[in-house]
Order: C-alpha cells, then structure tokens, then sequence
C-alpha cells in the first residue's frame, strides 16, 4: 500500500481510515465540491461530455478491477453494458419498474453473463482469455440480433427507453442534463469507494495474488477460480449498470452502440490510465473522453476557416490523436497515474530535486 | 530515461500543467462556441468525414455544398446566406449526440444534418422533442418517410430502400412483358440485422407476391467473409436476379463468390452499395451490374443540361453520392425559400411539406412531399454498369397507393 515517508498512525482508527493524509482530504473536498459546482457553468454539451465522462468513469473502474488487479482481460465490457441496457429497457417498459431499480436488475443481469464468460478464465489466461471474451463480445450481440427476440430487442428502428422516473417521480425533461449528471456523479463515486473498500479487504488482496502469481496463490489455499469469477461478476455489474444509466439518458438504443470498439476502448483506458492502480482508469477515461473531443473541436474550428480542406483537417485529428497516445506511453508506459505521481512527487520535494 | 527521445518526451510537472491548461481552454471554447448571428440560417451537421461511411459521406457534403456555394452567389436564400456548422462524428452515435448537443445550444440552428442509422437512432429522438427538422446523408428506411412515426425527418425525400426494391420487381415485371416472357424467380440478400435490411425485406416479401414473382431471401449480415452458402442455395433455387442490398463490402464479396461458384445472375443494388470506387475494384466482374436509384450518376448522360451544368462547375470527377448531397441540398434550400423569413422548426416542417413538382435541373423526378408522406420521389432509373460506366437501361414510377406507406 503506498504510503509516503513520516506518515504514521497512532490508533486502530487512523491505521484503517480509507483517506488518511490531510491533504487527500481536502483534496477530495475539494473534488467534490468543484463536481457539485460543475452544472452551475457547463453548457448543455459540456453537461452531456460530463456524462459520458461519468459513464465511462464507471465502466472503466469494473474493467480496472479486473484487468488491472486481477489480471484478467476482458474485450467483452461492451457486450455487458448492452446486456445491462436491454435488461433495464425491459424491465423497465414490460414491469413498469422505476429507472433505478432497472438499471440495478439490469447490472445484476450483466453481472451474471460476466461470469458466465468468466469460466474459460479458469483454462485461459492472457492472449487466449481475450479472445474468448472477445467472441463472448460477438455472441451477445448476434443474440441481441436475434429476429425472434425482436419484441424485447428492437433492434430494427432502436429501442426507445422508457420515461426516467425514481421512486415513482418523473424526472422533467429539462432537468435530465443535471440530474444524470449527479446521479452519475454519485455513481462513479461509488464505485471508486467500493473499489477501494474491495481492494483492502480479503477479496482484493485475493484479486492482487492471482494476477501476480495465480499458481502460488492457490497453493497458499486462495480459491482462484472463485475469486476470477467473481472479478468478473463484479467489472460485468459496473459495465452493466453504467450501461444501462447510458441508454436511459441517450434515449434510444442499439446493439451496435455496445460494439467492439467500445470494449477496446475500455481497455485502453485502463492501460492508458495505469493497470493496477484505483485512479488509472479514471484517468484514462479523462484521456479517452475528453481529447478526441477537443480535438474534433480543433479540427472543426480549423475547417470552418478551411472549408476547403475539411476532409484533410478530419482526418488529421485521428493522427495527432494517435501520436499523443503514442508519446504518453513513450514517456511513461506505467501510464497517466504515473505521470501524476511524478507530479506529485515534484511538488513535494520542491525545492530540491528529490526527496 | 537517457535517450534523447526519452529527454525530448520527459514530462515535467510544468509540461503536464500546460496541457491541462490547452485542454480545458479548448474545451471551453467548444462549450461557448459563438452564437449565430440571426441573418443567416444556420444549418447544423454531424458529417462523417472518418470512419466507415467516410467516403460516401465526402462526396455527399461536396455536393451539398457546392449547390449551396451557387445559391450564396445568387443572392443567398430570401436574402440570407447559409451557414454550415458541421463537426466529423467519426460515424459514431455517441459523438453525433454530443456534437448535436453542442451545436444546437450554441447555434441553434435551423436545420440538422446526420449521416446514417445508427446516428439517426440515437439523436433524432431528441431532435423531434425539440421539432428540429432532420436531413440525413443515408438512412433511407422506408418507415423513416412515415410523418406518423417520424414528423420531423426528412432523409427520405428522393427515394426509400423498399421502394428501391419494389421498383426493381416493378420493372422487372415490365420487361418480362415486353419481352412477352415468364416472370423470372428473384433472389434478396440482405441483412437480417440492420434496419435497411428488415425493412427493406418486410417491404420486398408483400410486393412481389402481389405481382406475382417466385423469389427467395438469404441473409448476411456486416463482417462476413463468405457468401457462398447463400448463393449456392440461390443458384440451386434458380434466381435469375438477385437484389443485394447491403454494404460495399458485401456487395463486392457477392459479386465475387457468385463468379466464383459459376453463378451469374444479374446482380441488382441500391447507391450504398454499388458506387464508382466498387466498380473500380470489381473490374471486370461490374460488367452488368445494376444500379436502381432516383438520380442520375455523375458523368452518365453528359449531354443532360443539369448533368452538364453540374459538370461545368468545373470539379470533378465525382461519384453518385456527390449527386446525392447536391439534390438533397436542392430540396432542402427550397424547403428553406418556402419558410421565407419564419425559420422556426415547425415552420421549416411545412415548408418541406409545401414542396411540390419541384425540379432540379432534371437530375432526378419533380419532388412533392406531403404532410401525409414524406417520400418526395416515387420514379426510379435502372443503370447498367458497362466498361466501368453507369448506362440507362430502364425506369419505374410507382404507385404511392400500390407502394404503400406502411411495412410489417
């Protein structure tokens, strides 16, 4: 566990506190603060970034507990956050149930598939586990695709979700920006908290000793084949519920809205970001959300003035953003997380050069 | 890191602060982008400049644009120029609503652009709870042209897959008459997945028993690598034509493992899968391929005066699609004359609805849309490929009665 030099504790308390550094403390205040603040200055288009940032924030932290700390690669992220929005559309068009208990039956459902295709892992490992998880990425969708299944799918036209509503009150159409917002907010808070909590407890320290030498932890009695399963079940419930939050707020889904790109994407955040570390994904969800955005903005402002050459100025967004990813990893191929801790290491010892 | 590039690469804390910084101000610049002047009409567009639909998407925008560089020379629109506020979407649906989010709070404009179904699944429900006219680069399903289910779209105004379809057993059906020869059987692949390929089918299966057809459907779906059981099964049922209508790729492997299993039936197509590009790659294989469309490809018939007028405008050589975006945005800026000085989005709705005989330099039939239909065109041209060229052979005008509305 990190911990930097002259931190100590005194009581039981303190020693098990999750944030124990003043400075994490406020930092988090602060975070939260400028979270809750946020909706007060965004436009409606920074408002729906912000949810796809939130969406993909939670759906990269399932994909990072189980790439990053159990060692196991999924392609299959996508797959599940489609089996999570099909199952809250229908719960919530066919049962009437309100949207949060939809889209929680709907992780559950994700959840269950995830560790449906989690079974391999107990034969398969690296390479040959993604691509069994890939082909579970397939599988889900051609089922999805499936015309006798269209009466719950509807995947000609798309499925239109039904009307948001918690607790049995409608959510007015002009505050869906703000309330997806916080609820996703919360969400992503959460699962970041219960990936902490996890990763301290018994299970994540069986998680860490199956990615780092799964044979030596089953001789030292850690059940791998439990505790893969569950790494799965558990990365499939945040894909799944992050999905189905994802479709209740774009409204209208289809199967090839959860295609492989968007498992790939997944995992890049996670690599990106830095495998094996809580705030890695988070990070890489920043990176994978927000720069293809900026510079579709760029390229757009470019082609406005070059109208000419908007094709070219296009396509060149695809290539700088190509070079960046490439340069990141050139510079530090830990990740982004790495790069902050060398921030933070800088200003900690300023101003000497090391501590 | 001791290397130069590792020293070049190194990221400083001061490094990272200064990107963060380009970031948000990016950002920032994005969400408050400036706010269109009220002169002229704003017309917002999610194009597809990369990713899967990058190609025709290109041409379609030049022809879009290049008709409406003219009506800016002429005067502008009652007076207004018009302004294209367009971002690529990567053919992403995601990105399309981000992007249309954005546009439409900074800009408001008058009208929307998108590029396909998938783009059109995910942003037109929000579009119509805000009565924003759609204008699509694709997407011509046949219930897309329903005002009932979808008032606000408009993508549909020169042709629909199913009538495509129809109007190639309507035609069919003629020359076997002319010819005073039996109906010959017909063969469909499509997709059993995708909403132009359902479509398409339900509206096929009622149309050719009608008029009387023996026929077949098989399906493929996006990403095959063979079609041989398909149309081996087609070849043993007999099918002297077969109406593929599906992705280029597909349409390109169809061809190819027909010839290669010594099945050569006329192959029949809509404009997104047989294009210029195709038909280069095909070689000689694009020998008698047929192409069904409502307008006429670019380069064929130069002495046409609206071809010739197109061709003078001194670009070129183009593609069907560019052909396309030109007469869409030729239906669109009359759409746009109609609605005078009120660019409201319902007002813009009406004015579409108002549009009637209305001709663009004879490149495709007179367009009328109603309130009650939104297909503006009902008469298709037949195109055979010869010597990697588009040649006239035949065209259809259905009956709207007959060529209903409504699929099931």
């Amino acid at each position: 566990m990190y911990r930097p030099g002259g931190v100590y504790s005194t009581t039981y308390a303190d020693e098990v506190a999750l944030f124990r550094l003043p400075l994490e403390k406020v930092a988090l205040g602060a975070g939260l603060a400028a979270l809750a603040l946020f909706p007060l200055v965004a436009s409606p288009f920074l408002m729906t970034l912000a949810v796809f940032l939130l969406v993909a924030v939670t759906g990269a932290t399932g994909e990072g507990l189980l790439l990053g700390f159990t060692g196991q690669i999924s392609l299959a992220h996508g797959a599940f956050m489609a089996v999570g929005a099909y199952t809250a559309a229908n719960l919530g068009t066919f049962a009437g149930l309100d949207m949060m208990t939809s889209t929680l039956v709907g992780g559950a459902a994700a959840a269950i598939g995830g560790m449906f295709f989690g079974v391999p892992a107990l034969r398969n490992k690296g390479i040959y586990l993604a691509l069994t998880t890939f082909a579970g990425q397939y599988i889900i969708l051609f089922v999805l695709y499936l015309p006798v299944l269209d009466p719950w799918t509807r995947t000609v036209k798309g499925y239109l979700m039904p009307d948001v509503s918690v607790l049995g009150l409608s959510v007015p159409y002009e505050r869906r920006d703000l309330f997806f917002y916080y609820l996703l907010a919360l969400c992503a808070a959460g699962a970041l908290l219960f990936a902490k909590n996890l990763l301290r407890s018994r299970v994540g320290r069986a998680f860490v000793a199956v990615r780092d030498n799964d044979v030596v932890a089953e001789m030292l009695g850690v059940n791998i084949f439990a505790y893969k399963l569950m790494a799965f079940g558990v990365s499939a419930f945040l894909a799944g519920f992050s999905g189905a939050i994802f479709a209740y707020y774009v409204e209208s889904i289809l199967p090839e809205h959860f295609n492989i790109y968007v498992s790939i994407n997944y995992v890049f955040m996670v690599i990106i970001g830095g495998i094996g570390r809580l705030w890695g994904p988070v990070l890489g969800a920043v990176l994978v959300v927000l720069i293809p955005e900026g510079l579709r903005l760029l390229t757009a402002s470019v082609g406005q003035a070059l109208p000419a050459y908007v094709v070219y100025t296009e396509q060149t967004k695809l290539i700088i953003f190509g070079v960046i990813v490439i340069m990141l990893l050139i510079a530090e191929p830990r990740g982004l997380i790495a790069i902050w801790d060398r921030v933070k290491v800088y200003f900690q010892a300023w101003p000497y050069r090391y501590l | 890191m001791t290397s130069t590039i590792g020293r070049w690469l190194r990221f400083t804390p001061s490094t990272s602060l200064v990107f963060v910084a380009a970031l948000a101000l990016v950002l920032a610049s994005g969400g408050a982008a400036g706010a269109a002047g009220k002169a002229p009409i704003v017309i917002g567009a999610c194009m597809s400049y990369t990713g899967a639909f990058a190609g025709p998407a290109s041409e379609w925008a030049d022809g879009w644009k290049d008709y409406m560089k003219q009506v800016e020379a002429a005067g502008g629109i009652n007076g207004r120029d018009v302004k294209l506020v367009e971002t690529d979407d990567e053919y992403k649906a995601d990105v399309c609503l981000g992007i249309y989010k954005r546009v439409m709070s900074a800009y408001k404009p008058s009208l929307f652009l998108l590029a396909g179904s998938p783009q059109v699944a995910m942003v037109y429900p929000l579009a119509q709870r805000q009565r924003v006219p759609i204008m699509t680069v694709g997407a011509e399903t046949h219930s897309f042209a329903n005002p009932k289910e979808y008032p606000y779209y408009f993508g549909t105004v020169l042709n629909t897959y199913t009538d495509q379809a129809r109007a190639t057993l309507q035609y069919l059906k003629q020359e076997a008459e002319r010819r005073h020869k039996p109906l010959p059987k017909v063969g469909m692949l499509t997709s059993s997945q995708l909403v132009w390929g359902v479509e398409t089918e339900r509206g096929f299966r009622p149309y050719a028993d009608k008029l009387g057809f023996k026929y077949r459907v098989e399906h493929i779906e996006i990403g095959a690598t063979s079609a041989f059981e398909q149309l081996q099964r087609l070849k043993e049922f007999g099918a002297e034509w077969v109406l593929l209508y599906h992705s280029p790729a597909i349409f390109s492997l169809g061809v190819k493992n027909a010839n290669e299993i010594g099945y050569k039936p006329h192959f029949t197509t809509f404009q997104w899968a047989l294009w210029e590009p195709i038909i280069d790659s095909l070689g000689s294989l694009s020998d008698g391929l047929v192409l069904v469309n409502a307008w006429i490809p670019w380069g064929t018939m130069p002495d046409h005066p609206g071809m010739k007028k197109l061709m003078a405008l001194g670009k070129g050589p183009h593609t069907i699609h560019y052909v396309l975006g030109y007469v869409k945005a030729a239906i669109t800026a009359q759409a746009l004359r109609l609605a005078g000085d009120d660019l409201s989005a319902p007002n813009i709705k009406k004015a579409f609805e108002r549009i009637e005989n209305f001709d663009v330099d004879g490149l495709a039939a007179p367009i009328t849309i109603t309130p009650t239909d939104h297909r503006g065109n009902m008469t298709f041209f037949f195109w055979e490929v010869r010597d990697k060229k588009f040649h006239k052979i035949g065209d259809v005008t259905l009956d709207r009665k007959e060529a209903t509305l409504e699929v099931k």
